[in-house]
């Protein structure tokens, strides 16, 4: 897609060492901020063994006598 | 120690409106319980329509196809009333105020992220901004943060740069320009790269757009506010649409000015602590949003993978995921943004937004998101879908009027035998009352919203800046009249973006076109004339198969046959201006006349170039 852009090659602001020091002034400063990626991965469904279930629920139950 | 609640009575019913708190994670009860309402209205709303229709269709005797079109009537229905509850809940004001800093200490930089945009337009509102601001007792910089790809645009921003600081001087602010020459994650991508490089220089961020301005005393209530919050940490502003010139833009000016702040209010009372973000005319905390906003790409490619281009959005759910709170003020005034012109421009707009919100289907089970979060999510999808479930319902309804089985008049289990007379026919129930209830219902929902506002701003006297009472009446009327005529257009264009994005056609992220204005006739028709087809194949087939439906289908089908001549008529400009007029046609704010000025004097020794813009 093209547009129109406007150039200002004749306004008096424009001389060439303006622009280079405008340029060089207005460079952003180093003061890095870290940024981390997240994670937007799904839960972890819950998983289910029933052997597992099945020894919780009906397996030997073991006391400690202190 | 415990927080002060603040009481909004509404009409006799009391809310209790968000505490200040820090960080407990938990949503008032108030809020959720308005939640809960708003959800059992519309899925009672959905479920009332999607009942009358299968008593109007049994009655009727329609083919089995009405239950796809009652069912998808169920979830449209519940979407409008979904709407005209937040509408309904947003006419009493808010009275709670928030608390503000005395003294501004956080340093703040102004985020102004472009890509092949006006260059002069874009540096004059960074002018106009930093004019304003200067002698405010606060640091506030600026930080143009360029995309741009072509060097011929590169050249134009190197030459509106060099204006911009002559323009200002030494204002005490400073201004920073940086292009990228990979644009990386666009504006997102943008944003994340200058944090990452130079975000520690500043405590906040002022995210604008390239077509936003902020009026000073906004920037710095803002400032004030966050300041004050210490558990804020995204501040939205709500944006009011400017410089409209056609009948479309004007429009869309109106009713986002008229409406909008009564919707947003509506909204702030269910937002607790997840409020909306929209991306720009925002104020963020740069810690906060560095250490949970570093989007990462989704697996695949666009436009379910790739970049997350509705980026906002799932910000606001990261930070609200972190224990932060996100808001929208809507008594934030001074904040201006700029609208398409047209509709085609708006369809372009739509359909980055489409495939914006469609790509967050694969965020709703991401770990550890807040449930509303995903209820903002499912809104925005539903948003486009519900297009998709019309155009459905509505083929849906046709198809079940097609195969209409005849009235059985002597039905052998229930006929009536009379002494006399013999056996007696059983003439059918007249199930035109449902049919005209339902319809009534649904444009209820859809204007008695509206009108419920207009009732509000002649009351509270804020018709006045629109004109008065009798203006802002045949603003609104006119607005609901050209939306009706606009909407199966509208429909269309979204219908169509569902289709690509769920084909797997990546739109990408195309170049604003802003400012861009009239069309002629044969620019509209390029661009619609595979809705003028379907509706002139609708309208064909409904007159000779299913005429009995043809006035029900009539509303949608004439419109969409007359696309072209819609498109066009409206892209031109609006003459007159005592309707949909808003305040900010009769008295222009203080910033948009200096960045007139301002952009005025500049264009002067201007000279116009054409260029490839890259995306």
């Amino acid at each position: 897609m093209e547009k129109t852009v406007t150039l200002v090659p004749d306004h008096p602001s424009l001389e060439a060492n303006m622009r280079k020091t405008a340029a060089d002034a207005t460079a952003l400063p180093e003061a890095p901020m870290p940024m981390p990626t997240q994670s937007l991965s799904p839960a972890e469904p819950p998983s289910f063994s029933f052997r597992q279930w099945l020894s919780r629920a009906f397996g030997p139950r073991l006391t400690v006598r202190s | 120690m415990a927080q002060p609640r603040i009481w909004a009575p509404i009409d006799g019913a009391i809310l209790r409106t968000l505490p200040e708190h820090a960080g407990n994670g938990t949503e008032p009860a108030g809020v959720i319980a308005l939640r809960a309402l708003g959800v059992i209205m519309a899925v009672l709303a959905g479920g009332m329509a999607a009942l009358l229709f299968v008593q109007y269709a049994a009655l009727i005797r329609l083919s089995e196809w009405f239950w796809l079109a009652a069912a998808l009537l169920a979830v449209s229905t519940a979407w409008l009333a979904w709407g005209a509850f937040l509408g309904t809940l947003g006419l009493a004001p808010l009275r709670q105020k928030s608390a503000e800093a005395e003294i501004i200490t956080a340093r703040t930089v102004v985020l102004v992220p472009i890509c092949n945009e006006d260059a002069l337009d874009t540096f004059a509102r960074v002018a106009a901004m930093r004019r304003q601001l200067a002698g405010a007792p606060a640091q506030i910089d600026f930080a143009i943060l360029s995309d741009t790809g072509s060097a011929i645009g590169a050249q134009a921003e190197e030459d509106a740069l060099a204006l911009l600081l002559a323009e200002t001087g030494s204002t005490g602010s400073k201004v920073y320009y940086r292009r990228r020459t990979q644009n990386t994650g666009r504006k997102a991508g943008n944003i994340a790269e200058f944090i990452s490089r130079s975000g520690a220089a500043w405590d906040f961020a002022l995210v604008l757009d390239a077509d936003s301005l902020m009026e000073a005393t906004t920037v710095l209530t803002m400032i004030r506010r966050m300041q004050a919050s210490p558990n804020l940490t995204l501040l939205q502003s709500l944006p009011r649409v400017v410089r409209a010139r056609s009948l479309f833009g004007r429009a869309m000016q109106f009713a986002a000015a008229f409406h909008g702040p009564v919707f947003t209010r509506g909204l702030a009372r269910l937002q607790g602590r997840t409020g909306p973000y929209w991306g720009h005319n925002a104020l963020v905390r740069i810690r906060a949003f560095a250490d949970s906003c570093g989007l990462p790409e989704l697996p695949g490619r666009a436009p379910a993978g790739g970049h997350i281009l509705s980026h906002d959005y799932v910000e606001a759910a990261l930070l609200a995921r972190a224990g932060w709170t996100v808001r929208v003020d809507p008594d934030l005034g001074g904040s201006y943004e700029e609208g398409p012109e047209n509709i085609l421009a708006h369809a372009r707009r739509d359909r980055r937004w489409c495939q914006g919100n469609l790509q967050h289907a694969r965020l709703l089970r991401t770990e550890g998101l807040r449930l509303w979060s995903r209820a903002i999510f499912v809104q925005g999808i539903l948003s486009y879908l519900s297009s998709g479930f019309w155009a459905t319902f509505l083929i849906a309804a046709t198809l079940a009027g097609l195969w209409q089985t005849a009235p059985d008049y002597f039905p052998g289990v229930v006929a009536i035998y009379h002494e006399r007379l013999g056996f007696l026919p059983v003439l059918p129930i007249d199930a035109s009352g449902r049919a005209f209830g339902l319809f009534l219902g649904i444009v209820g929902l859809l204007i008695l919203p509206k009108l419920l506002v207009l009732l509000e701003a002649i009351l509270t006297g804020r018709a006045r800046a629109h004109g008065g009472t009798g203006a802002s009446l045949a603003s609104v009327l006119s607005e609901l009249l050209l939306s009706a005529m606009l909407a199966p257009v509208l429909m269309a264009y979204q219908v169509r973006a569902l289709v690509q994005v769920l084909s797997g056609q990546d739109g990408g992220w195309p170049p604003n076109a802003r400012g861009e204005g009239q069309l002629t006739l044969r620019e509209s028709w390029a661009a619609s004339w595979f809705i003028t087809l379907t509706g002139a194949a609708g309208l064909a087939f409904s007159a000779t198969m299913v005429p009995q439906q043809l006035p029900w289908l009539l509303p949608v089908l004439l419109p969409m046959l007359l696309a072209p001549v819609l498109i066009a008529w409206t892209s031109k400009p609006a003459r007159l201006r005592t309707v949909y007029a808003t305040p900010e046609e009769s008295d222009q704010p203080a910033i948009l006349e200096l960045h007139d000025t301002i952009l005025s004097r500049w264009r002067q020794h201007a000279v116009p170039v054409r260029a490839a813009a890259v995306a």
